[in-house]
């Protein structure tokens, strides 16, 4: 029942860690893209 | 090259060149604030006080450009004569503290002043500017409007002091 049980847990730790992986890459794009539309509209005023 | 390499050299450019324009900006000699009266005083006008901070977002931007052109549009006689007057003021500079505490100021505000012999009269916060930031047609109506009751308002003073002393001079 324990083998089965980490088994499960390894499963959903998999997923999670998959999950993780996208997110990071999703915020990571989402603060350039902020920053960089920052830039563009008050530092080069051209947006 | 790794696209990876290549993005974050992209990136540290794109950085870099905003700095630079940053600095170059801030070094650039800024245009002289709007002088301050220089004593003559008229017996009635109107002041349009427009106050901000230190920040200024692109509202807050808009807003003072609308208000200007609706002035300008409005009341370019009256601009020119100095019975209406545009006064930039910077609440953030310790000596601009008293309006903050005069108009109640929470924000950037466009306030119209009522001037008598130097001394205020009236004043009132226009205070649907934020609403109607972005109607500039709207905008320019409501500003005018304000505008025109504090000069009409003015204007009665003045024919209210004439017939007074008139009525006087004739007793």
């Amino acid at each position: 029942m324990i083998a089965v049980s980490a088994q499960q847990v390894g499963k959903v730790f998999n997923k999670l860690s998959q999950f993780e992986r996208w997110a990071q890459r999703l915020t990571g794009g989402l603060f350039l893209a902020i920053g960089i539309y920052f830039c563009l509209a008050y530092i080069f005023e051209v947006v | 090259m790794k696209p990876k390499t290549i993005a974050a050299a992209a990136l540290l450019l794109f950085v870099a060149a905003s700095v630079v324009t940053l600095v170059i900006k801030e070094a650039r000699p800024k245009p002289a604030p709007a002088p301050e009266p220089t004593g003559i005083v008229l017996p009635h006008k109107v002041v349009a006080y427009y106050f901000h901070g230190k920040q200024r977002c692109e509202t807050c931007q808009k807003i003072e450009k609308l208000s200007r052109e609706a002035l300008e549009s409005g009341f370019a006689d009256d601009l020119k004569s100095g019975r209406l007057e545009r006064r930039l003021v910077n609440t953030d500079e310790p000596a601009h503290d008293h309006f903050v505490k005069d108009y109640g100021l929470k924000y950037q505000a466009l306030v119209l002043s009522e001037l008598c012999d130097g001394k205020q009269t009236r004043w009132v916060n226009l205070e649907k500017i934020w609403d109607l930031v972005d109607k500039p047609a709207e905008f320019a109506k409501y500003v005018q409007d304000a505008a025109r009751v504090s000069g009409g308002a003015m204007m009665e003073s003045v024919w209210l002091g004439a017939v007074t002393a008139l009525w006087l001079g004739i007793l």
